[in-house]
């Protein structure tokens, strides 16, 4: 009897010690991370920081694959629909990804993906050029409130963040200007920085890597540590709280100790001061939102910019 | 009776750009300029082009005599091959590369079918290694 | 850091041997039909990073210049341009290749891009930031005339047949305005087809267009072309090319300026270099009825203005932190991530890596004359040997596969195959391919640039700010030059053909 016991207690421990490397080996294989944009952008920067930190941390790193198209959408789809397996995963930004579904230009829903994490943050700036005479975010409003539509305002891509940004500064601070899409942020500094348009909105990485104008107002809360003496538009009362986030996303229905490890590890990685450092050099704020967080940040993205975005008559 | 394919391809040019342009005229203002313009001219061209080819048919072969077969059997090889790629490069490669060598080859001997299916082998691998080992693109 | 010091940082062997390595990687990247240096610099990015800045950055800089000159490989013998930025190497460089003078124009090719290299990174070492400040002095209005002066090149080619030429390209653009709109950032033109929202991709369209529509078009040949066409047995080639480019130095001086300033401009990239370097060197030239049947002059013009534009597209990324194209774009962040910053403290930061960096730049352009003529040549001149039999399918089944990269799925493979056969087709009724690719490449940058300057008159209140501009009516002023010759040239034709015949 005491054998039989002890047989099936050995039979236990043994089931339990094999049971449970099997749950610790993930991940078994490389993880893929699928980049929506083209090799070399601002994604896949980060994609790769984040690949170099997550290497030290875990000794692995990712397999890239790129699919480029309709600004992201194509790739964000393949995400949604890759195996949830926790083998597939990918970045994305925000808010494009909240934004495609709502104007059509995409396959894929919110609710197709379980959110990892948020890992940087990149807030807009009003600039303008060396030659401007607008030193403040109120010469800037006075002018366009004397003369609506007149002024130009150069953003880059269509229903980014700079694009929302623009809309919600018309907004609060009622005024009026025409909007010039510009393709790549490297286009949008040249032409404003060229003094052909009369300003323009870029992200805060972007203008802090670059020499020419000034900036008059940056949509975080809070004054942002790479460039402190400029104004956040909130201190002016123009209330915008906005920024571009890279955020990492798998497929929906991950199994559990998979999406627990890639969070954990990400979490991490994110927090390492290597990883601060690397993205500071970018000119981006390293920021960690969890997962859960950010899936409800996100949600209540969605309903704030579909109304924006219904406000200007750019969706149905 | 082949130099009406002339004729049907411009038709098909016109078509294309008649289409786009009655899209583009519903897009909202500015976006639309750009797009009415280039397909509206290209259209008119296109039409030009259609009307000369009835005024003055061109008296050229489309394909030299003989040569249809084998263009023919490319286009429809290369259909195939991409089919049949996206259920597996690794065996659709090397069938189709195989397949291709022999059909093009003036004589077929013992030695040469036994060199096209060694290239055969050793292209798929090469491209293989290039793309899917080295550069991690998920071939089927 | 002195430049004697940067200069022997530059020369240490480790150094050099990276910049060998690079430039040789980089040539035969871009000589294969279906790889992009972007691809390449960006799949190393993670090798460099833990490497020495001077190290790294100069892999990824060398990797760009041996890309640039290897693209006209494939473009001479194949017909099909390595990368887009050879398109216009394609127009003299395959004729001659039919010709028998394969090898005078890959020397050509060389040659010219071993010049408008070094002049390329002479430049950005001598001018840093003037030269930066006047490239922003172009806006979006002189962009679009750019364009516009590009896509002239097509009446220039099509001297034959006008019309077919110009519906060929305003087909190209009519293909490119599929997919999102640029302003609205809504579907358009999409048939209701999700993969549509995408666009037709460039890459698998030019792969397509040209070389599977080029295989197509082999294949449709006569029987003796089934073996390859003799590269022939040219011993005087490099006399003969070295002859030209000391005849010819104007080509080589006006090519690597034009490279030059278009690699400065953001967003303007090498195809519109090279297309507008060689509608140039056309124009200038007296006999330039010839072009487009075997003028080496004309792929000296394209390959000088490619690799000129290396140096060039690194003058604003480097003096002002904006880079000139995506090859830039990348190094750009190589740059960062070392810890560099750009802009005029660059040279005087005391590491002497961007001196370094240069330097080594220029003798990665330097290198490349003897790396190209004893190997890259060598290697490409045994790919004329290979019979049809063999090269036909292997370059459909290269051509597939890297439009399959570059989508990373079959969505890339079918645009190939589509305009691939569409493209043959249209090519046998005269609707030839280079038209169409140059609609295709230059059309999206035209919408843009020409939607930006229309909403800049709008809200400035007059349509004249698109065209009364100084740099503008210079460049409308070329356009409508580059149209008249051809046109006149046609009418010239009729009459003469009508006085033929009448008397």
């Amino acid at each position: 009897m005491i054998r039989t016991v002890s047989l099936a207690v050995a039979a236990a421990v043994v089931a339990g010690l094999s049971a449970s490397p099997a749950a610790a080996d993930f991940p078994e294989r490389q993880i893929t991370m699928i980049v929506p944009f083209g090799a070399g952008g601002g994604s896949d920067r980060v994609a790769r920081t984040v690949d170099r930190f997550w290497q030290e941390q875990t000794g692995e790193s990712f397999n890239f694959q790129y699919q480029p198209g309709a600004a992201g959408a194509v790739g964000t789809d393949a995400i949604a629909r890759a195996q949830s397996d926790g083998y597939t995963i990918g970045i994305v930004n925000l808010p494009n990804m909240v934004v495609q579904p709502v104007s059509g230009s995409a396959t894929f829903s919110l609710d197709g993906f379980d959110y990892l994490g948020r890992v940087n943050s990149d807030p807009i700036v009003l600039m303008v050029p060396e030659s401007s005479r607008y030193e403040t975010l109120e010469d800037f409003i006075a002018a366009a409130q004397e003369a609506p539509g007149t002024m130009t305002l150069a953003i880059t891509g269509t229903l980014g963040a700079a694009h929302l940004a623009a809309l919600q500064m018309m907004e609060g601070a009622g005024i009026e200007v025409t909007l010039v899409p510009t393709q790549g942020g490297a286009n949008t500094v040249a032409r404003i920085a060229g003094g052909h348009v009369s300003a323009g909105l870029i992200g805060l990485g972007l203008f802090t890597n670059q020499e020419s104008g000034r900036a008059l107002a940056v949509t975080s809360a809070e004054r942002s540590d790479f460039a402190p003496d400029v104004p956040t538009f909130t201190e002016k009362d123009v209330p915008i709280d906005l920024a571009t986030a890279r955020i990492i996303v798998a497929p929906d229905g991950l199994p559990d100790d998979a999406l627990a490890y890639l969070r954990s590890t990400l979490e991490s990685v994110t927090l390492s001061e290597g990883f601060a450092a690397a993205s500071a050099e970018q000119g981006q704020g390293a920021i960690w939102q969890s997962g859960d967080e950010l899936e409800a940040a996100v949600l209540a993205m969605e309903e704030d910019i579909s109304a924006l975005l219904r406000k200007y008559e750019l969706i149905d | 009776m082949m130099w009406n394919i002339d004729k049907v391809l411009l038709g098909a040019v016109v078509v294309f750009c008649g289409v786009l342009l009655f899209q583009a005229i519903d897009i909202k203002a500015p976006a639309g300029t750009f797009p009415v313009f280039v397909t509206a001219t290209t259209g008119a061209l296109a039409m030009f082009a259609l009307g000369r080819a009835f005024l003055r048919p061109s008296t050229e072969p489309f394909l030299p005599a003989g040569a249809g077969a084998i263009v023919l059997a490319g286009a429809i090889g290369l259909a195939v091959y991409v089919t049949a790629m996206t259920a597996s490069y690794l065996v659709a490669t090397p069938l189709f590369l195989f397949a291709g060598y022999l059909f093009l080859m003036p004589q077929r001997t013992i030695r040469s079918v036994v060199l096209a299916a060694v290239v055969a082998v050793a292209m798929t691998a090469f491209t293989w290694l290039c793309f899917a080992y080295w550069l991690g693109v998920n071939l089927p | 850091m002195s430049i004697s010091q940067s200069l022997a940082a530059a020369l240490d062997p480790m150094v050099l041997a990276m910049i060998v390595l690079g430039t040789i990687f980089g040539a035969i990247i871009g000589a294969l039909p279906g790889f992009s240096s972007v691809m390449a610099i960006s799949l190393l990015l993670p090798v460099v990073y833990p490497l020495d800045p001077l190290l790294g950055l100069l892999i990824l800089g060398s990797i760009y210049m041996g890309a640039m000159y290897g693209d006209a490989n494939a473009a001479i013998l194949l017909n099909i341009p390595g990368t887009a930025s050879s398109l216009p190497t394609t127009f003299d460089g395959f004729p001659m290749t039919r010709q028998g003078r394969a090898r005078e124009a890959l020397l050509a090719a060389l040659a010219g891009s071993v010049t408008g290299g070094i002049a390329g990174v002479l430049v950005l070492l001598a001018t840093f930031g003037a030269l930066a400040e006047f490239s922003l002095r172009f806006g979006p209005q002189e962009y679009f005339w750019l364009t516009v002066l590009g896509l002239t090149t097509i009446a220039a080619l099509s001297s034959g047949n006008l019309i077919k030429g110009l519906a060929g390209g305003g087909l190209g653009i009519a293909i490119s305005l599929i997919g999102l709109d640029p302003y609205w950032g809504t579907p358009r033109f999409t048939f209701g087809q999700s993969s549509l929202i995408a666009g037709v991709h460039l890459i698998p369209a030019l792969l397509g267009l040209f070389c599977v529509a080029q295989v197509l078009s082999s294949l449709a040949g006569p029987e003796r072309d089934r073996n390859a066409p003799e590269a022939g047995d040219q011993k005087d080639a490099l006399r003969k090319v070295v002859g030209t480019m000391v005849r010819r130095w104007d080509v080589l001086v006006r090519s690597s300026a034009i490279g030059v300033l278009i690699g400065m401009l953001p967003g303007a990239g090498g195809p519109i270099a090279s297309t507008i370097s060689y509608n140039e060197t056309r124009r200038w030239d007296r006999d330039s009825a010839s072009y487009g049947k075997g003028r080496v002059e004309g792929v000296i013009a394209s390959e000088a203005a490619n690799s000129a534009m290396v140096g060039g597209s690194l003058i604003p990324m480097m003096a002002l932190g904006i880079p000139g194209n995506v090859n830039a774009a990348v190094i750009l962040g190589a740059l960062l991530s070392f810890g560099l910053r750009p802009g005029m403290n660059l040279l005087s930061d005391g590491s002497g890596v961007a001196m370094s960096f240069m330097i080594g730049l220029l003798i990665s352009s330097i290198l490349l004359a003897p790396l190209g003529y004893f190997i890259i040549i060598r290697i490409s001149t045994q790919i004329l040997k290979i019979p049809r039999t063999y090269l036909a399918p292997t370059i459909l089944v290269f051509a597939s596969v890297g439009a399959y990269s570059v989508t990373n799925s079959m969505y890339g493979v079918v645009i190939m195959a589509a305009l691939g056969i569409g493209g043959f087709l249209f090519r046998r009724i005269g609707l030839e391919a280079a038209p169409i690719g140059l609609g295709l490449i230059l059309g999206p940058i035209a919408e843009r640039e020409f939607t930006s300057s229309l909403l800049i008159a709008q809200a400035q209140g007059s349509y004249w700010t698109m065209v009364l501009r100084p740099i503008s009516l210079v460049l409308i002023f070329l356009c409508l030059l580059s149209i008249a010759a051809p046109v006149l040239l046609a009418l010239r034709q009729r009459r003469a053909a009508d006085g033929g015949a009448s008397a």
